[in-house]
Parts: structure tokens; sequence; C-alpha cells
């Protein structure tokens, strides 16, 4: 941006000319990560055989996912709140300093089938962590829920209004798996998307980082809204069992054709090669799906990803919008994320929804290591 | 910023699609040009919460969807009466940010069932009602949004929170008494409204503004406000009138397009935004006509 730029941005934007230019240029970093996960461990095995239908289909083998955490007595808000709580635990930040909080995950279902219109979850967690001079609300844009919140809270770090803010995201779908089951008539619905889920919380502390070559490059999201059907899940309540509309393999086979592009501009905008790149964090929904999108990549680069990529759904399954930074916790935790590491998240979702972030770690890992070191 | 007005029809993505395109239909911004679309709601219509109701509303709207376009950034944002203020917001922060250039704020009320939320909550049944406003970067830095100021009372977050029950299609509250509740939210509004106008560097509250668009509860609360805020009672819109229930999110911005279609703004007139909802959360901003 030359001075003419600078000079006619800060004007109307009724911005300091110092404060114009440092917009773009300044970096959001994590300054803290918090996940939660919740104690009970359920088994494919165990789900199938809870919902009468063993050994209709190899859901291990066809999703890869050999077991989930299953919420028991908490809601979604509960979940996010453990995990703001974790981020916290960290941070050099305390509660009276965040200046914004954004709740998403699983949507205002709390308590059972009560949705929750007024007020929203993300007041429950200013509440409950006595950040009294939070603005906060809720974002929902199903899987890109986290990275939509993010975005949020990356302009309005880089625009100067906020200097820390917190993004916190609690997902129960795992309910799903036993309420609809059955369409209105009665029969199973052969679709397997629902069988995938797991719940999960996760938390970033998030803040304008010292330095310009570490932090969040590039964040970018785009909804191409056809095919918003696809996917598609609504709460079915015992008065009129209704069915998940999802169909999976529609969403996901819009997506993949343009995986490999969204890939390549964000390497592109960030100026990296896939040399460059130290970590791959694809959107964690089952594992014949995250490797077919690997493939497209690898088929548009013609190279393996093999060195670089991440995958997770074994264990945890489907964490909707909290995937991505309980696969992140695991790799900083066993080492693969270190001071340095430079990482491409995948985000994708129905709608369909696609995007990319580029992000350089800070001392985030050497942190984080050191609370679990010492018992956390 | 362009609102327009209050749509009849069921859900909050009818009235808020058909809102968006009124406010369209004179924008200078074809819809290509709009990059950032928040979708304000206090519930999901037929409970559907995935993906994203924002969604549809693009698809609807026919607005950068497909493959190749210049794509646009779509979500739902939630913040009670509150959120369609916020929506705003987050807009105007992701212009200054780099993010975009055009946003638009949509804002849906809904109720799927006036016969039953009548029975159970009297005037505070929802009515069906949509808006939209179109942001981008004024070309005078002296016209547009000024400051804005949410502010939660936590000190009354035990009070009632106004939720539907999934199983039985209802909408209940707990513990609510109208009459308490206004005068709570009138006290709330108040004080955030004081604080506004220090951050306007506005010292005094006599001719502090000309107008004030807040969220339409009851034509009771609107006269309650005003008094509260030490405004005539003329100077608090109040649409209450000729909106069959309480509108939510939507509201504000349906009481500034009936002052802009009866040609009450004139350019230089100030005028404040004030919405009051559960948690208790006020959500306040001024803008430079």
């Amino acid at each position: 941006m030359n001075n003419l730029q600078e000079r006619r941005r800060a004007r109307i934007l009724h911005l300091p000319i110092a404060q114009a230019r440092g917009a773009g240029a300044r970096k959001t970093r994590f300054e803290s990560l918090g996940v939660y996960l919740p104690k009970k461990i359920l088994t494919t095995s165990e789900l199938l055989a809870r919902l009468n239908r063993p050994g209709d289909r190899d859901l291990e083998k066809i999703t890869g996912i050999r077991e989930r955490r299953v919420a028991e007595g908490e809601s979604a808000s509960d979940i996010a709140l453990s995990a703001a709580q974790n981020a916290l635990k960290d941070s050099r930040y305390r509660p009276e300093d965040i200046e914004i909080i954004v709740s998403t995950g699983f949507p205002g279902y709390e308590n059972g089938n009560k949705h929750s219109g007024e007020p929203c979850l993300s007041a429950r967690i200013m509440n409950d962590l006595n950040a009294r001079n939070a603005m906060h609300f809720d974002v929902a844009n199903a899987g890109a829920g986290m990275f939509s919140a993010i975005a949020i809270v990356d302009s309005m770090i880089k625009s100067g209004e906020v200097r820390v803010g917190l993004v916190a995201s609690g997902d129960t779908p795992s309910r799903l798996s036993w309420l609809s089951r059955r369409n209105k008539s009665g029969e199973f619905v052969d679709d397997l998307l629902d069988l995938t889920f797991g719940d999960a919380g996760a938390a970033l502390i998030l803040d304008g980082g010292a330095h310009r070559d570490q932090g969040l490059h590039y964040l970018s999201i785009f909804t191409g809204a056809k095919a918003f059907n696809a996917g598609m899940m609504r709460m079915p309540s015992h008065t009129a069992l209704e069915e998940i509309i999802s169909n999976s393999v529609t969403h996901h086979c819009r997506s993949y054709d343009l995986t490999w592009p969204v890939f390549k501009e964000a390497l592109d905008r960030t100026e990296w090669s896939l040399a460059d790149v130290d970590v791959f964090i694809p959107y964690q929904a089952s594992r014949h799906l995250i490797r077919k999108g690997k493939q497209v990549i690898e088929r548009g680069f013609n190279e393996k990803l093999d060195r670089i990529f991440v995958e997770n759904v074994e264990r945890y399954g489907h964490t909707a919008s909290a995937s991505s930074f309980i696969a992140l916790h695991e790799s900083i935790l066993s080492g693969r994320i270190d001071q340095g590491s430079r990482i491409v998240f995948d985000l994708s979702a129905p709608g369909y929804i696609m995007g990319m972030a580029t992000y350089t770690m800070d001392d985030l890992p050497v942190r984080y290591r050191g609370r679990y070191a010492v018992g956390y | 910023m362009r609102p327009r007005s209050r749509v009849n029809g069921e859900g909050s993505v009818d009235p808020a699609v058909e809102a968006a395109r009124a406010c369209l239909s004179t924008s200078s911004h074809p819809v290509y040009n709009i990059s950032y679309l928040v979708n304000a709601k206090t519930r999901h219509p037929s409970h559907v919460f995935e993906p994203a109701n924002a969604v549809s509303i693009q698809d609807s709207l026919d607005m950068n969807t497909g493959v190749g376009g210049k794509g646009t950034f779509s979500f739902d944002l939630m913040n009670g009466a509150s959120g369609g203020l916020t929506g705003i917001k987050v807009i105007i922060s992701a212009i200054k940010g780099g993010a975009a250039r055009v946003g638009m704020m949509i804002a849906g009320d809904m109720n799927t069932n006036m016969e039953v939320a009548n029975m159970n909550m009297g005037m505070n049944a929802c009515s069906a009602s949509g808006s939209a406003v179109i942001v981008d970067i004024s070309p005078n830095p002296d016209k547009g949004f000024g400051s804005f100021l949410f502010k939660t009372f936590d000190i009354y977050s035990d009070l009632p929170c106004r939720y539907l029950d999934v199983d039985n299609e209802s909408r209940k509250t707990c513990g609510w008494e109208n009459d308490e509740l206004e005068e709570i939210y009138v006290e709330c509004a108040a004080i955030t409204y004081e604080k506004l106008l220090k951050k306007e560097r506005i010292l005094s509250t006599y001719n502090a503004v000309d107008f004030v668009f807040a969220t339409q509860i009851s034509p009771n609360f609107m006269v309650r406000l005003a008094r509260g805020l030490g405004l005539p009672e003329e100077m608090v819109i109040d649409v209450t009138g000729i909106l069959n229930g309480v509108t939510l999110t939507s509201s504000p911005f349906i009481a500034f397009d009936y002052a802009m279609r009866n040609n009450m703004i004139k350019p230089g007139m100030k005028a404040a935004f004030i919405t009051v909802g559960q948690g208790i959360t006020v959500g306040c901003a001024m803008y430079y006509c």
C-alpha cells in the first residue's frame, strides 16, 4: 500500500494513518488454546449395539472411526465453557481483559430439546468466566463455525477495535445418533453422517501477535450457497421424529472440486510453496472423506501429502467445528507442531462452505506442552 | 445504510429474503458486490441448524453462488434482540479490517404459531418480520455510523430466558413479568445510552440525538424508554402499532425505515439505535444521517 492509498484508507475508514497502514499487516495469533473432551468414550461397535443395528454396516471400516467422546449430562455451552476455562488457564490475559467473546458450535440447544433464543450462549460464557468487559454473540456456520468466529475476531483485531478476543466452540452432535435414526415412517435413515459424530469443545484466545512473521497469515471462507440442503440437519422432536436430511456425498463431491484450487490459493497468498508447509490439518469428518480430499490435493501438486497430513477421526469421530483444534491440540502435545511450524487448516461445511487458513506458530506449543507436563 | 421494512410471512428466512430484495432494489450496489452476509436471527426456523440459514438466503438472492464468482462469506449470528445491530458492527469491523468492502446484514424474526405464542406470552408474541441493511464505506467521514456500545448487565443474568421448547412447539418464558422487565430494560438502556454519548464526546443529553430507533417491545415500553433517556416521546419512534407483536432483532431498522418513508429524517440529523434483550444485553449505536 503506497502513501496515497494509506492516506485515503485512513480518511475513509476514519482511522489514524498508522493504524490504516497497519491494517492487513498486523497478525492475529492464537495466544492460548483450550480443548475439552467429555470423559465418556463410546466405541463404534457399542454405538451400533445401542442402536440395535449391529453388523448391518461395517461403520468403523467405512468411516475409520473407532471411538468418539460422548457428553453425558453436559450441554453444548457446558463444553464450550470448559474449553474456554482451559484456554484461560495458560493465557497471560485475565477474563476482564477479554473484549469480545464469540461462541459457536452446536447452536442453541440446551437441556434436552429446549432451544435458547435469548440470551445467546455466549452470555453464559461471559457470565461464568466473569469476562465482564466483553461484548459477546453466537455464530452458527455448521462445521466452519470456529473459523467463522476467528475471521470475525481477526477483523476486529486488525482494525484495532479489540486487543483480545475469545472464540469458544461446544459441539454435542452425538445426540443426533440417538434421536434421528428413524424417519417419520419409522424407517431407519440410511445415512451414516449422524453416526460419525463425537462431542468436543475448543477455545482460542486471540490477540495481535508481536511478530509479523508469525500468527494467522491468511484466512479465506466463502459460501457457495448451492446444494445447501445437502447436509441439512434439523433438531428432531419426539412428537415427530424427523430425519437428518443429509447427503454428505453430494456435499463432499462439490467440496472436492474446490479443494485443490482453494489450497493452492492459500499457499500463493501466503507466499509459501508446498515444501514450506509443516502440517496440514484437514476438516475431520471421516477417514474416507479426508483421504479423498487429500488425494485431490496430491493430484493437483503431483506430490504426496503424507509428510504433513494429520488425521484423528479414529479416536474422536467427526467433532464438527472443534475438529481442527482437537487435531491441533494433539499435534502440539505429540511434538509434531512446534514453535515456527507452518500449518495449513482446511475448513469445510455444508452449504457448501470452503476455506483455508495458513498459520505460523509462535511459542504456544512450548507453553502448551509445559502446561500439560505439570499435570494439567 | 439502506434498511427496508417488515414483510408478512412465516419463518425468519422468508421475511429476511424479502427485506433483502427490497434493500437491494434501491441500493447502488449490485448483489454481487456483497461479499459479507450476516443473518441475525433469534432461533432456527424449522429447527434447521445446519447449514446456516444465511446460506439459503444467499442462494435465494443469487448472491455470488457457485464457484468462480467474487465470493461471499455468509453466516448466522445470534445475540437476541441485539443481533441485527451486532451484525452491522461485525460488518463494519470486516470493512475496517480489510476483509470486505460491502456487507449486508439481514435480520429476521419469526413465529411459527402466533396463536400458541399469543396464548403463552400475550404482548410478547413475536411477529414475523425482516429487515436488511447494506453497509459500505461512507464517502463522507462525517456521515454514517459512529460508535457502538454493547453491554451485558450480568446482575440480571438470572432473569427470564426466552426459549423454544422443541417438543411442544411453543415458546416459553420463565418468571416473565412484563412490567418489571420493561423497567429493567429501560434502566439498562439509559445507562448504556449515557456511556455511548460519552464515547461520542457528547456532553449533554439535551439535543444529543434527533431520533431513537429501538427494539419495538410494546407501546408502553417506547414511552418508558423516552422518559428513561430524558427525551420527548415523539423522538423514540414507535411502530409497535403496525407490527402486530414484538419484533426483536429486526425492529430498530423497521422503525428507521418508517421514519425514512415518512420524510422524518433529514441530512445532518443524529440518531441512536438502542436494542434491548435478555441477558440483559443492550446494544447502542450512533448514526449520523
